[in-house]
């Protein structure tokens, strides 16, 4: 019994541990809006009625256990404006709960501030972080191919300025939105800071207070932390060599920041009501791209055929697992191998690969759901896996059809099931704008509704979908490519370009 | 007995000949599930014995007429709610379902349960593209896959650029946008995000391809020239520019891969930029392939059908898919081109067989689109009342010079029209400007006692409404005015003559030859008494931004009336 007990409570924690991979550190960018690389931070400060560009060092830190996560920022900075005597330095620590709904396939993270320290210097000011309040929840949808995110959060820094010369108050809010896949994740972060200032200007003599100065300044920033992995082709320099050229996986990471404010005009520490200091300021920082290069494709029979790319790509990615020279490229497409390419080339996790990882354990046989998928075949961990996410379901109870060719409303409905997509498609008695959406069956209608308005597929001359036709190798090839291509450039795009250059 | 027997026997006989005429053909048998091979009712229960477990799986249904049915289901049965599949959990008890029938066995089951059909939450459908054009509610735009798309603005159209709300009028052909629909089938939009100044083209370059680096996405450009004021300058010895992903240079009129590009060290290479996400990237490359030339004049005619473009000057050109169209600031669709354009174009070739790689399109008017309203009148004030003016003998700014009108114009101003008194440099409120004597009766003793005149004033109209107004006690002499476009340079507060614009690459209206002329200098021009508009408000000289594009009414080195585009 215990041992049952033990064996069930050791699946759990992996079910967990497939279906949550740990989020990126990138995933929690800080709040002040800097952007950095390998080498350099940047920053702009405001506390001092200016915008201020401070550059420096900035380390970071992501640890994870189990429900529990920890990022860490610490940075040491300096004026880029050498004429501007300061410096500024900062540790802040968050800590993240998470709470896995594995029924829902969701995870809520709230994040707290567990320990802060800051110091800005500016001139003859110097601002101690006194409090640091922070309340922030984020919502975390897990499908099988990418995990989307939106999160909100409050917070109020409390700085005193010289100690008792006054104080600068910032309240920020804001809210994020991201999503994080192999191909890609972006975390784009919307933030509004008040900035109020009140204090007493130093006297003409010395221990005299001055006269009472206060302030309000509004800055918006637009923060982007984004990656994405792209496949490039590289010829080959020699001639004389066994292959012509081969894919490389390139991983470029970018930060982006935009500081729009309005702030008062201070002259000699005085503020002129009549006028106000608006203006933009962007900083950007790019990461040396990470090059890896991948197998070469080597097949007699795409040269020159039109989905040859689509093909020698997937190929790249090891997605395809016979060891023959002859691609076929228009002959049909089974059910298994694209269920299995598409979990490969996602980076899906599928429980077998894990196990053997753990070491082996004596467990009773599992039983396949699927007559024609045994739980001794090599294909039974990826059909396993993408039954529980919920990507297949077998054509019938039993029965997976893992020998069965493709079909178009099969494959579409695969891929969109993998995004979690399905949900967003009208509710049921609506039709598609494919010219033979009568045909279209039940099944399937959501995910060719979805499928179209994502650009996944678009329809024949005659503007028909097929929905029965069988896909062959080729034409699932280049549906894969292009679902490459969405979570690897739709995605960035929408996260980043549509919400930063369209709505601000 | 017989006789008995037989009346009998008759009376059985009719009586089940009228028994079999009376009950329904087949009504016992049809009434049975099994017979019809289905049944309809309520869910009374769904069962399925554990994976791997004994048991079978059944589904109980309730009809309509209160008969209870058990069924087993299939082992391939089918189940879905609504059309869309589902799993045994998802039954509910009392749900309406229908299940049919096969060898007395369940082999689809499907359950009710959506009550609006069709239903897409407002904004559920999206989709994005560029405006080729606008005309009344008409929208027209190219979506990413190359489809021109037909749909509709209407009043309650709620249309943003950068979180701000716009009219349409400020939209312009070459925006990309976004557009939410409210509703599956309607194709009135509801919705519309525009995208920012990133849309515009920053500059465009021309040097020597020096290396590509594919992994960053970076060129190297030596001997670089930008294009300014009309020509080539220097710019740099040295270049490095990023370029966006979705890159796809060109050469001889014919596509590359990205891959191809570094085979072309060393060759001549035209580079357009915008400015995304904080970095000038490159957005068009376009490979020269044999001798650069360059054109100024009006399109004389355009044959889309082999794509050929003809200037005034007989000169004739291939346009390509590569082929570059500028207008407004923005990367556009060739088609945008017409007869009568004033173009500049970057050709490549030699003799008589030249490609159109560059095409920049200096026509601009005061609206973007065929649908905008706007004005710019000047004449004498001759009456304002509350929310009310008329202007006498005025002239209207059309065609890029001024027309002429006798008679009098009535217009309406409201709490939102800005008021620019020119005179004393002030801006006025709506009630400021109705109570001071802008207009006068001037037959009135106190007036003649003070000696008023009515004022004049330079008027920007949103069809019969004043955005904007610039008095002036005297009129000018608009003979000598013309109409100006260019981009900021830079803006200075300059101690002598006061808040300064620096323009590059303008271009004046000739109204004598009916062409834009293009300026081949900076222009500096004094911003200190004119009307400065940007998206229908009043904004200060320190407003204007690097970049930003202007149409304006000059009279030589002052500004009277400046809209920023």
């Amino acid at each position: 019994m215990k041992k049952r007990v033990a064996v069930l409570a050791f699946s759990i924690c992996l079910v967990v541990c497939l279906l949550f991979p740990a989020l990126p550190a990138a995933g929690y960018p800080d709040i002040n809006g800097g952007v950095y690389n390998e080498y350099e931070y940047e920053e702009i400060v405001f506390l001092s009625g200016e915008p201020v560009k401070f550059t420096g060092k900035v380390t970071t830190s992501y640890k994870e256990k189990e429900n529990q996560a920890t990022v860490r920022y610490t940075m040491d900075l300096k004026p880029e404006n050498e004429s501007i005597k300061g410096k500024l330095s900062r540790q802040v620590t968050y800590s993240i709960n998470y709470d896995r709904r594995t029924d829902k396939g969701q995870t809520i993270a709230d994040i707290k501030v567990t320990s802060f320290k800051e110091n800005i210097d500016l001139d003859k000011d110097k601002y101690k972080l006194e409090d640091f309040q922070f309340s922030s929840s984020r919502i975390i949808d897990n499908r099988p191919a990418s995990d989307f995110y939106s999160g909100t959060w409050s917070a109020r820094k409390y700085y005193t300025i010289n100690k008792t010369e006054g104080t600068a108050v910032v309240d920020i809010s804001g809210g994020t939105a991201g999503y994080a896949n192999f191909w890609g994740t972006t975390t784009t972060q919307l933030i509004e800071k008040v900035i109020t200032v009140n204090r007493t200007l130093p006297g003409n003599n010395k221990g005299e207070s001055g006269e009472k100065v206060g302030w309000q300044g509004t800055v918006k920033i637009d923060q982007v932390d984004s990656m994405r992995k792209t496949l490039k082709y590289e010829e080959n320099k020699a001639d004389l060599a066994s292959f012509s050229g081969g894919h490389m996986r390139i991983t470029q990471q970018n930060m982006y920041a935009r500081y729009e404010y309005d702030l008062p005009y201070i002259k000699e520490g005085q503020v002129e009501e009549s006028r106000r200091q608006q203006g933009t300021i962007e900083l950007s920082k790019d990461k040396l791209p990470q090059i890896e290069r991948l197998i070469i494709p080597k097949f007699y029979d795409t040269g020159g055929h039109w989905a040859q790319k689509s093909i020698e790509k997937l190929y790249s990615l090891d997605v395809f697992t016979d060891n023959s020279s002859f691609f076929v490229p228009d002959a049909p497409m089974n059910r298994m191998d694209f269920v299995r390419a598409l979990m490969k080339a996602c980076d899906i996790r599928v429980e077998g690969e894990t196990k053997k990882k753990t070491g082996s354990r004596k467990q009773p046989a599992e039983v396949s759901p699927f007559q024609d998928v045994p739980s001794t075949s090599d294909d039974y961990k990826y059909v396993k896996s993408a039954l529980e996410k919920g990507i297949v379901s077998g054509m019938s109870r039993d029965f997976f059809g893992a020998k069965e060719n493709l079909t178009r409303a099969q494959a579409v409905t695969i891929l969109v099931r993998a995004l979690g997509f399905e949900h967003k498609a009208p509710t049921p008695g609506y039709y598609t704008s494919f010219a033979d959406d009568e045909k279209i069956p039940g099944w399937a209608k959501d995910s060719v509704y979805i499928a179209r308005e994502i650009n996944l597929i678009s329809g024949d001359t005659s503007y028909r979908f097929n929905p029965d036709k069988v896909m062959t190798r080729a034409e699932a090839s280049v549906m894969l490519v292009r679902f490459l291509e969405f979570l690897e450039k739709d995605l960035q795009k929408n996260y980043r370009e549509e919400i930063i250059l369209y709505n601000r | 007995m017989k006789q008995k027997l037989g009346w009998r026997y008759r009376l059985a006989v009719i009586m089940v000949i009228l028994i079999f005429l009376a009950w329904p053909a087949g009504a016992g048998q049809a009434a049975h599930p099994f017979v019809q091979g289905y049944v309809e009712g309520y869910l009374k229960e769904i069962t399925l014995p554990p994976a791997g477990g004994e048991g079978e799986a059944a589904i109980t249904v309730e009809t309509y007429g209160g008969e209870i049915y058990r069924l087993k289901l299939s082992l391939q049965a089918v189940l879905a709610i609504d059309q869309r599949p589902a799993k045994p959990a998802d039954f509910k008890p009392g749900m309406e379902v229908y299940a049919r029938i096969v060898n007395r066995q369940a082999t689809y089951v499907e359950g009710y349960s959506t009550m609006v059909a069709s239903y897409l939450p407002p904004g559920g459908r999206v989709q994005r593209g560029v405006i080729i054009d606008i005309e009344g509610e008409n929208l027209i735009i190219k979506d990413y896959a190359g489809e021109r798309r037909n749909y509709y603005i209407s009043p309650a159209t709620v249309i943003m650029r950068q979180g701000k709300l716009i009219t349409p009028g400020l939209l312009y052909p070459g925006d990309r946008v976004k557009l939410y629909f409210d509703e599956l089938y309607s194709d009135v939009v509801g919705r519309m995000e525009v995208e920012g100044n990133s849309v515009l083209v920053s500059g465009l370059y021309r040097g020597k391809l020096a290396s590509v680096d594919t992994s960053a996405e970076n060129l190297v450009l030596r001997e670089v020239y930008i294009w300014r004021n009309g020509r080539w300058q220097s710019h740099a010895g040295i270049m490095q520019i990023p370029y966006v992903p979705e890159i796809v240079p060109f050469a001889g009129g014919q596509k590359l891969a990205e891959n191809r590009m570094p085979y072309y060290r060393g060759r001549d290479v035209y580079i357009i930029t915008k400015n995304v996400l904080g970095r000038e990237r490159a957005v068009n490359v376009i490979f020269k392939n044999q001798y650069e030339s360059v054109f100024n004049d009006k399109i004389a005619d355009i044959n889309w059908y082999a794509d050929k473009l003809e200037l005034g000057d007989k000169n004739n050109f291939t346009l390509h898919e590569g082929s570059v169209v500028i207008k407004d600031g923005r990367l556009q669709d060739k088609m945008i081109l017409g007869s009568g354009d004033d173009v500049l174009i970057i050709a490549d070739g030699r003799g008589l067989s030249r490609l159109a790689n560059i095409i920049y399109v200096y026509n601009q008017s005061l609206n973007n689109t065929k649908n905008g309203q706007y004005y710019i009148l000047a004449g004498r004030l001759d009456q304002v009342t509350e929310y009310r003016l008329w202007l006498k003998d005025y002239f209207v700014l059309g065609g890029n010079q001024w027309e002429s009108f006798r008679g009098s114009r009535e217009l309406f101003f409201d709490h939102d029209t800005a008021f620019y008194d020119g005179e004393n440099r002030i801006l006025l409120s709506a009630d400021q400007f109705i109570a001071g004597d802008y207009a006068v009766d001037e037959e009135s003793e106190r007036v003649k006692k003070e000696g008023l005149k009515d004022w004049y004033a330079y008027l920007y109209v949103d069809g019969e409404r004043v955005v904007a107004a610039l008095l002036q006690p005297k009129m000018d002499s608009l003979l000598v005015q013309r109409v100006t476009t260019g981009t900021v340079h830079k803006v200075v507060q300059d101690e002598l003559a006061g808040w300064t614009v620096e323009m590059r690459d303008g271009a004046d209206f000739s109204p004598a030859r009916g062409q834009w002329m293009p300026r081949t200098a900076f222009l500096r021009v004094n911003l200190e008494k004119a009307l400065l508009i940007k998206e229908d408000k009043l904004i200060t000289p320190e407003e204007l931004k690097t970049g930003d594009r202007l149409y304006m009414v000059r009279d030589d080195f002052f500004g009277k009336v400046i809209v920023v585009k």
